[in-house]
């Protein structure tokens, strides 16, 4: 950790006596002001030195206030399940608009694998249902029981009474998966799959790695990943089950090679799409009858 | 039919007094209506250094509009949620956009105004009561000062009284 300089924290204690903590977690002052005003906002005031104590330790804000905004959404998060990211409800939302206004299908079956807080079922739905003619069948999956759990306590508090939307508690790698979830048709699968490779998991921030707070805090389970998790959605589910379109969240261009030579001669397009920052994000693929996905690829390829 | 209760009661009430302090009530409404979708640019600025992704997790969404026909630009952060900050950045815009297109009676210019006047109408009832104070205070003073002045010293008034004695004696022819 860089050091903090004497003359930033003086300028941090003009301020507010709490405020020096969180330069910590927050290299500059013009941040560690917001996080202080959200948690005076958020938590009652007996909570403030707590959360400041904890916070400069570098346990996510999101943990502490235990909230993180997903879309219109307010979503849940709980210390063993991966805090929603910024790119997720990116392309959560470009893919539910896009489905809402193309997709020629009116009652639409989506699966979400490696569900987490359950972020993307529960934002797809609230869209779908909230704007279109569509109705939507959705079912999200994770092997973790804690992610199970926090999934479901999200669906019953974002309390629209959403029978569209079922948590399971699945294994991806499990051979009798497609029995195990027991949908009969799916047209579209998504999935946020960990996809860190070791080797970045474990080195810093600027050599491409993770930061420092994510490592600390965050579940190894749901980050850890590399090519393992992308085959499996394909060999277990795209393939057997007659999946039409597909979205997978991923870090690495290799990925989304990886992807396309998978399905190289299959009948498949595939197509990727990059976050609001420029970097690679998503691969995507769809066959004939979906080829409104087309319109999210940036770059595609057969 | 003119009653004069009723026109004084009019008096006190209706609003458009010259100087009066505008009601908080009683504000311009905000300007949603200036703001066109297609005017805008809108961007979400994430912090592009570093690798993004589960790698690293951001609290703040900013979001940053630009008005097209006159090159407005207005951030907000306030809150951790984008679709709450999308909304306050269009409410600024808003505002900006009625401050250049009838500055007198925006709602912005109203509310400088009231606050401003809120604040005058402040400082005048504190010098009023200042002054107050200090007008009790040197009447007070006055006061005291008198009535030190017209206390008595009783040794001063003994040896005024055995001089006075003396000076009898003295008069006084013997006999």
């Amino acid at each position: 950790m860089p050091r903090i300089s004497p003359r930033l924290v003086r300028e941090a204690l003009w301020h507010s006596r709490l405020l020096p903590p969180l330069l910590r977690a927050n290299p500059e002052i013009a941040m560690a002001k917001q996080e202080l005003r959200w948690i005076k906002n958020e938590l009652p005031r007996d909570q403030w030195r707590d959360a400041i104590t904890r916070r400069s330790k570098l346990e996510p804000l999101q943990y502490i206030l235990g909230t993180q905004p997903f879309g219109e959404l307010d979503i849940e998060c709980r210390p063993g399940v991966l805090i929603p990211r910024w790119e997720t409800e990116e392309w959560v939302t470009k893919l539910s608009n896009l489905v809402a206004s193309r997709c020629p299908k009116k009652n639409i079956h989506i699966v979400d694998a490696c569900t987490g807080s359950g972020c993307v079922p529960l934002l797809l739905n609230h869209q779908l249902n909230g704007q279109s003619d569509i109705s939507s069948q959705i079912v999200g999956f994770d092997i973790s029981l804690e992610a199970f759990n926090l999934a479901n306590h999200n669906l019953a508090r974002i309390d629209n009474s959403t029978p569209n939307v079922k948590f399971k508690q699945l294994n991806l790698f499990s051979e009798s998966l497609v029995q195990e979830l027991a949908v009969d048709e799916v047209d579209i699968l998504v999935s946020n799959p960990p996809y860190i490779p070791k080797e970045d998991f474990y080195s810093s921030m600027y050599m491409n790695g993770v930061e420092k707070s994510v490592r600390l805090y965050e579940p190894a389970l749901a980050l850890i990943g590399e090519n393992e998790f992308y085959e499996a959605l394909l060999a277990q589910l795209i393939l057997p089950m007659k999946i039409k379109a597909f979205v997978f969240e991923l870090g690495y261009q290799l990925q989304v090679d990886f992807v396309k030579t998978f399905l190289e001669g299959k009948g498949w397009e595939v197509g990727s799409m990059n976050d609001g920052s420029g970097k690679i994000r998503c691969v995507l693929g769809w066959r004939k009858e979906m080829d409104f996905m087309q319109k999210l690829a940036e770059e595609k390829s057969s | 039919m003119f009653s004069p209760v009723r026109s004084f009661v009019r008096l006190l009430s209706a609003s458009p007094i010259p100087g009066a302090i505008p009601k908080r009530t009683k504000l311009p409404p905000r300007p949603k209506w200036l703001i066109i979708e297609d005017e805008l640019d809108e961007k979400f600025l994430k912090g592009g250094r570093g690798p993004g992704g589960q790698k690293i997790n951001k609290t703040n969404s900013k979001v940053q509009l630009t008005h097209k026909p006159t090159g407005i630009v207005v951030t907000c952060q306030y809150s951790r949620s984008q679709e709450l900050n999308r909304k306050k950045a269009r409410e600024i815009l808003a505002l900006k956009l009625e401050d250049i297109q009838s500055p007198e009676t925006s709602r912005n210019a109203v509310i400088g105004e009231r606050k401003s006047k809120l604040k005058q109408s402040k400082a005048k009832k504190s010098n009023r009561k200042y002054k107050a104070l200090d007008e009790v205070r040197a009447e007070t003073r006055a006061k005291e000062s008198e009535a030190e002045a017209a206390e008595v010293d009783p040794e001063d008034e003994f040896n005024r009284m055995l001089a006075e004695a003396a000076l009898r004696a003295k008069n006084t022819p013997e006999s």
